[in-house]
């Protein structure tokens, strides 16, 4: 059996010097998925060995795994409602075309919260649950909870999902890998099946910055990067008084070693997040509800879709338009603030350690809506921004399960957050443990 | 589309409202579903702020992305 490279990056640079073939690397990459699997119970469908011969690209060699929320060729995506189906006329979304003629594989399709609505992974029509690789009583976010999972069990190097109000780096903070939420507007939702237009976004997880940049390189070529830049300049909001002790002692230690200004505000959250997360639900609510007014009437849309669609029909318009007006305003007025002397505003990821499976799964006697409400915290007012986060992974808690930091940059400054993100990975932490 | 609110909701305004909407759209909803609505309603309820000048949000992150930073 070949041995894989731990890293995307050490993948390439095998298969560059010719240590491994595309046709053997891929079928190693292949042959994991099944095994991670029946462990994980993170694939949707098991994907075909494409023909090797038509690999060309600085992807070639390497199989991804992505949420099943993207069209592909010949196929529609099940969107956590079943397994997807067979649809000579469907052609794959653009990121996945983008992929591919990087010379990308796809290995498999992952499971997901049902039509991307949920925090966790939990889905009605699912046999079994998602399980987290880190801890099996650990709880595994969503909705874009198969491509975290995958991820971190080593199923793929790096995966797609999407981010509409925390749904790539809520996954990735339970899971213990870095999550990448977008700018919006930057990635292609083409052949992606939409939630809330206006937040929805494309996100990247994977195991460390390096192989998350690869992806973003061939999906955002237009981003600028800089090779040898000047030490960022770091601002913490860590909202002491919204986390509980374990986690305010890592990031306080985190910021402190990091040298981050904002010691005076460490208690606070941002002032604007009430306000902002107000508006992002309205938007929320409202497009998911239009989105979903057929499945609303026939009453044949999951409990979840239901939650987030149903009270958007009895939002007000001129809420909505409200709502949809102040955006330019209040991303003018938040990078003003919080951007105009510093690259990376920190914040907290999740409120507290990470929770049980059961504590967060609305069918358990153990559920507690406190710890689900939690997950959602620190996320959706960033897609009402639009501007673009990373979560990645930075201690431990006394359970051995990951505890996170979200990094935000201004709009378009990707290459920034990866660079913080490689910082730490330098200094001992940061990368998925 | 969803009528003017009235100046301030109470749940019981915003329960009148939910059903006006529903029932408008030809949605069933339990009770419990109702109420959960209604509760969202009140949370969602805009400050009475002036109303703000509509700006392109697009154009907006363009700006901002090409302002400060290093990368």
């Amino acid at each position: 059996m070949t041995e894989l490279p731990a890293s995307l990056v050490e993948l390439q640079t095998a298969l560059r010097e010719r240590r491994i073939g595309v046709a053997e690397a891929l079928a190693a990459q292949f042959a994991r998925v099944q095994a991670i699997d029946a462990a994980t119970h993170c694939v949707a469908s098991v994907l075909p060995l494409p023909d090797v011969n038509a690999s060309a690209g600085p992807l070639a060699g390497i199989a991804l795994a992505h949420k099943d929320i993207f069209s592909l060729q010949g196929r529609t995506p099940g969107c956590g409602m079943d397994g997807g189906r067979t649809d000579t006329a469907s052609t794959p979304a653009t990121v996945i075309s983008q992929l591919q003629q990087a010379g990308a594989a796809q290995s498999a399709t992952l499971v997901m919260a049902p039509l991307a609505c949920g925090a966790t992974g939990e889905n009605a029509a699912a046999e079994t649950r998602v399980v987290n690789p880190f801890d099996a009583a650990a709880a595994v976010g969503g909705s874009s909870s198969g491509s975290a999972v995958a991820v971190a069990a080593g199923l793929c190097y790096a995966s797609l999902g999407t981010d509409t109000a925390g749904s790539v780096r809520i996954p990735a903070a339970t899971c213990g890998v870095l999550g990448l939420k977008t700018t919006a507007g930057l990635l292609s939702l083409e052949g992606v099946l939409p939630l809330a237009p206006s937040l929805d976004t494309v996100g990247i997880l994977a195991r460390n910055a390096a192989d998350l940049a690869v992806v973003l390189r061939v999906l955002a070529p237009q981003l600028r990067e800089t090779a040898s830049a000047p030490a960022l300049r770091l601002h913490a909001r860590l909202a002491l008084k919204r986390l509980d002790a374990e986690v305010a002692t890592a990031l306080v230690g985190l910021c402190a070693s990091l040298g981050a200004a904002g010691e005076r505000e460490a208690n606070d959250e941002p002032a604007e997040l009430g306000e902002l997360t107000r508006l992002a639900e309205t938007l929320l609510h409202v497009e998911a509800s239009r989105l979903h007014r057929r499945g609303l009437q026939q009453q044949d849309l999951p409990a979840g879709a239901v939650a987030v669609a149903l009270p958007g029909v009895a939002v007000p318009d001129v809420w909505h338009g409200a709502a949809k007006a102040a955006r330019a305003r209040h991303a003018r007025d938040f990078a003003a603030r919080y951007f105009h002397d510093k690259d990376i505003l920190l914040l907290p990821a999740l409120p507290a350690a990470l929770p049980d499976w059961d504590a967060v799964d609305t069918r358990s006697a153990s559920f507690q809506s406190r710890q689900l409400l939690g997950l959602h915290r620190f996320m959706g007012f960033v897609n009402y921004l639009g501007f673009p986060a990373l979560v990645l992974p930075v201690a431990k808690d006394a359970r051995g399960r990951p505890i996170c930091v979200q990094a935000l940059a201004r709009p378009f400054h990707e290459h920034t957050l990866l660079r913080f993100a490689r910082q730490l990975a330098a200094a001992g932490v940061g990368s998925a443990q | 589309m969803n009528a003017t609110p009235p100046a301030k909701l109470d749940l019981a305004l915003a329960a009148r409202m939910v059903e006006a909407a529903l029932d408008a759209a030809q949605i069933s909803a339990g009770e419990r579903e109702r109420l959960a609505c209604a509760k969202t309603l009140l949370r969602l309820e805009p400050p009475a702020d002036a109303p703000v000048p509509p700006g392109n949000f697009a154009t907006t992150l363009l700006d901002l992305g090409r302002d400060g930073g290093h990368d």
